[in-house]
C-alpha cells in the first residue's frame, strides 16, 4: 500500500511517501524549486517521491493532506467576527486566496498532481503528533506539539501507544507560544515563519531583562504551563503585522528595521523571549509527565525546533528520553499525515522507526561526472578512502572551507552531512570567514558542530545522541576570554573549539554514527586521526536566503558564487582555483531574498 | 531557431486590455470584499459583540488555559472529511 502525505499552502511545503508503512522518500519542495520556504503544492517533491519508489501517481492508494481546511476557515471567520472592524485589511488579503485555492484542496491537488484517488485529511496537530510519535523509537510516549496555529489548536498534550495516539488537551488560538515567538521575531526585524532561529541565536548576546515584563503584561502563565496572551499588544489576529503600537509603547522602542544594527535592547529582547519560551515549555513538559507518568517524550511543531529549549527539557525535565523528528515543523506534517492515515485510520501495525534523516534524492558518481564534464569543470576522482583522507587534509592543513555533497539529501531544515559546508572547528577565524565570506549572513550567528557519536561526551556536556542537531548543550573545558561580539569586545566563554562555541559556551551538536551516514562519519574519523579532534563545523550548504542545495548543479553554483575553497561531490574533488570563471547573466544575490 | 517577429497590433491591443482589466478586477474585488465584510461579517459581529469568541478574557485564579482535545477515535469516514 502506497500512502503519500502532503503539506502545503502556508510555508515549507513537502511530500513524504510510505510503502507498506515504511518511509521511502521525503523532501521539501523548496529544495527543487529553489524558492525558500516554498508554500505551493509540492509538485516537484511528489514527483521525486514517486520516482524514488518507482511508481506512478495511479499507484498511490491514499493521498493525505496535513490539515482540515474547513476547520481552519471556520477559525478565520470567527476571528474576523471577533475583531470587526479592525480586521478589514486582513480579510481583504486572506479571503481571495481562500476562495480561489485553500477551500478547494481536492480540486487543487487533482489539478496540480493529477491525483484522482482517495483523499484523506488529518488535523494539523494530529499530523504533528503522528510525525513525532509514530516514527519514534518508543512503543509508548507522551506527545507534545507546539507551533503557531493549525486549525484551532496551538499546543497539544497527548499520549502515543503502539499504533495509536490520543490528544488529551490543547491550547487554542489566539493563545500561541509559536505566535508569541514569531511576534518577537517580527518586532526584532526578522522574517516571520523563517528567521525565528535567528532570535534563538541572538539570545545569548543579551540579558533577559524583559522576562518579568513579558510575564506581567503579555503572558498570563500558569503552573501547568498553560497560558493566555494579552491580545491588547498583538495584531496577528486582526492585522497584517504581528505586534501593534501598544507593544512598541510597552517596550519603548519601535519595530526594528530589517538589516539595521542590533543594539543592546534587541539582544536583551531576544534573550527575554527565549527565556519565557523555555519556561513555558518546561512547565508544560513537567505537567505532561505528571499526567502521563511516562518516561519517553516526543515533540513536534515549529517550537520543537527550538533546540535551546529542547536542551533544557533533556537536562531539567522529568522525562528520561526525548525524541524530536528532524522535520519537526510544518514540512514534517506531510510525514505525520501519511503515518496517521496508515496507522491510526487504517489500523496498520507500526514497524518503521526513523533512525536517520536522509530521505531525499542521491546522485551517483557517474551522474556527478556527467554533470561536471558537461560543465567543463575540472575535477579529480579519488577512491573512497583516498577522497576522505584528501578532504580531511584540506580541512586541516589548508584550513579549507569545503562544500560536502554525499548521498541522499536531508529531510528537515538542518544540513546533517549530506549537503553541508564544513570547516575546522578549532580555528576561531572560521566563524567570521564562513559567516561573512561564504554564507553572506549576519556575523552574530553561531555555527553548529558535528562530532563522532562515541567521542561526543569528551567534547560536549552531552550524555545522549543528537543526530538531528536539535539539542543544545555546553562545550567542555570552557574558558573566559575577550571575545569580539556584535557589541564590541566583551568577556565571553570560549573553548578549544572556538568556531562552534557560542558566546554562552553552548553548541547545537550533531552526533554522527556510521550507521547514520558512513561517509560523513568516516570523514570525521579521518579528521580525528590527523588532528586528534573529531569535531567539524557543519553548516547548511547554501547562502543566506537560498534553500539548501539539492543537485550537483546547485552545489557547484553555490561553490562558485562564494569563497568556498573546495567542493567534494561524491568521490570527485574540485579546487576553486582550477575552475573557469562562472558567467551568469543575472545577479544571484537578487534571486535569493534575504531571510 | 525561429525568431519571433513583432507582435501583431490586435495581439498588443488584447494584452494591453488584459492589464487594464486586471486593474479593474482588483478594484472590483476590493469593493466586493469591502461590502462582504461590512454587510456579512459586520451584522453578525454586532450580534455577537458581547461574546468572547476568541476567549481573550483573562484567566481567573486557579484557572487553566488547557481545553479538552477531541478524543474521538479516527476512522476512514471522518478522515475523508475536510472538517
Amino acid at each position: 500500500m502506497n500512502i503519500l502525505g502532503i503539506s502545503c499552502f502556508y510555508h515549507d511545503s513537502a511530500a513524504a511517501l510510505l510503502r507498506d508503512g515504511d518511509l521511502v522518500a521525503a523532501a521539501h519542495e523548496e529544495r527543487f524549486t529553489r524558492k525558500r520556504h516554498d508554500p505551493d503544492v509540492p509538485k516537484r517533491a511528489v514527483e521525486y517521491c514517486l520516482a524514488e519508489a518507482g511508481i506512478e501517481m495511479e499507484d498511490v492508494d491514499y493521498l493525505v493532506f496535513y490539515d482540515k481546511p474547513f476547520v481552519k476557515f471556520e477559525r478565520l471567520l470567527v476571528t474576523y467576527l471577533a475583531t470587526f472592524p479592525r480586521s478589514l485589511p486582513s480579510f481583504s488579503k486572506a479571503i481571495p486566496v481562500w476562495l480561489k485555492e485553500k477551500l478547494w484542496v481536492p480540486k487543487v491537488l487533482e489539478q496540480h498532481l493529477g491525483y484522482k484517488g482517495e483523499l484523506l485529511f488529518a488535523e494539523h496537530h494530529q499530523s504533528h503528533a503522528a510525525s513525532a510519535f509514530l516514527p519514534s523509537p518508543y512503543e509508548e510516549a507522551a506527545i507534545l506539539t507546539l507551533d503557531g496555529v493549525g486549525e484551532w489548536a496551538t499546543a497539544t498534550q497527548g499520549v502515543g501507544r503502539g499504533n495509536k495516539l490520543e490528544l488529551l488537551r490543547e491550547i487554542r488560538f489566539p493563545h500561541s507560544l509559536g505566535l508569541l515567538y514569531s511576534a518577537f521575531t517580527y518586532y526584532l526585524g526578522f522574517k516571520v515563519n523563517s528567521a525565528e532561529y535567528k532570535v534563538m541565536g541572538a539570545a545569548p548576546y543579551g540579558t533577559p531583562r524583559y522576562y518579568d515584563k513579558i510575564l506581567e503584561h503579555l503572558v498570563d502563565l500558569r503552573e501547568d504551563g498553560s497560558f493566555k496572551l494579552n491580545m491588547k499588544y498583538f495584531a496577528y489576529d486582526y492585522g497584517l503585522t504581528m505586534t501593534n503600537d501598544a507593544f512598541a509603547k510597552l517596550f519603548g522602542h519601535p519595530v526594528r528595521d530589517a538589516e539595521s544594527k542590533m543594539d543592546e535592547f534587541h539582544w536583551d529582547m531576544a534573550a527575554s523571549v527565549q527565556k519565557v519560551t523555555e519556561e513555558i515549555v518546561l512547565r508544560i513538559v513537567r505537567d505532561l509527565h505528571k499526567r502521563t507518568g511516562l518516561e519517553n517524550l516526543v515533540m513536534a511543531g515549529g517550537v520543537a525546533l527550538n533546540c535551546v529549549a529542547n536542551g533544557r527539557v533533556v537536562r531539567e525535565g522529568p522525562f528520561e528520553n526525548l525524541w524530536v523528528q528532524p522535520a519537526a515543523g510544518d514540512a514534517g506534517g506531510a510525514l505525520g499525515a501519511a503515518m496517521f492515515a496508515h496507522h491510526c485510520v487504517l489500523d496498520q501495525p507500526r514497524k518503521f522507526r526513523m533512525d536517520h534523516a536522509y530521505w531525499g534524492p542521491a546522485f551517483s558518481d557517474a551522474e556527478i561526472r556527467a554533470f561536471l564534464d558537461a560543465r567543463k569543470a575540472p575535477y579529480k576522482t579519488y577512491g573512497r578512502d583516498e577522497m576522505l583522507r584528501e578532504t580531511a587534509r584540506r580541512l586541516d592543513a589548508e584550513q579549507a572551507v569545503v562544500g560536502w555533497f554525499q548521498g541522499r539529501m536531508e529531510w528537515g531544515p538542518r544540513s546533517l552531512g549530506a549537503r553541508s559546508i564544513l570547516a575546522d572547528s578549532r580555528n576561531k577565524e572560521n566563524w567570521v570567514r564562513v559567516n561573512k565570506k561564504i554564507k553572506f549572513r549576519e556575523s552574530f550567528r553561531p555555527f553548529a558542530p558535528a562530532v563522532l557519536r562515541e567521542k561526543a561526551a569528551d567534547w560536549f556536556d552531552l550524555d545522549r545522541e543528537s543526530p538531528y542537531m536539535l539539542l543544545v548543550c555546553q562545550v567542555k573545558s570552557l574558558i573566559e576570554q575577550d571575545v569580539e561580539t556584535p557589541n564590541g569586545v566583551q568577556k565571553r566563554l570560549t573553548s578549544s573549539l572556538p568556531a562552534i562555541t557560542h558566546v554562552d559556551g553552548s553548541a547545537r551538536v550533531q552526533t554522527v554514527t556510521r550507521a547514520q551516514h558512513a561517509e560523513f562519519y568516516d570523514l570525521l574519523q579521518a579528521f580525528d586521526q590527523r588532528t586528534g579532534c573529531p569535531v567539524l563545523i557543519n553548516t547548511s550548504f547554501n547562502v543566506r536566503g537560498e534553500p539548501i542545495v539539492c543537485t550537483p548543479e546547485d552545489a557547484y553554483l553555490c561553490f562558485m558564487r562564494t569563497n568556498m575553497d573546495v567542493l567534494v561531490l561524491g568521490n570527485q574533488i574540485l579546487d576553486k582555483k582550477d575552475q573557469p570563471q562562472l558567467v551568469e547573466d543575472f545577479d544571484w544575490r537578487e534571486r535569493y531574498a534575504l531571510d | 531557431m525561429i525568431e519571433a517577429g513583432p507582435k501583431p497590433f490586435y495581439r498588443r491591443l488584447y494584452e494591453g486590455w488584459l492589464v487594464i482589466a486586471g486593474h479593474f478586477g482588483e478594484v472590483q474585488t476590493t469593493v466586493i470584499l469591502f461590502f462582504s465584510y461590512v454587510f456579512a461579517i459586520g451584522p453578525a459581529a454586532l450580534v455577537m459583540r458581547r461574546k468572547d469568541l476568541l476567549h481573550k478574557k483573562g484567566l481567573g485564579a486557579g484557572d487553566t488555559a488547557w481545553n479538552d482535545a477531541d478524543s474521538t477515535m479516527p476512522d476512514l469516514e471522518r478522515a475523508k472529511r475536510l472538517f
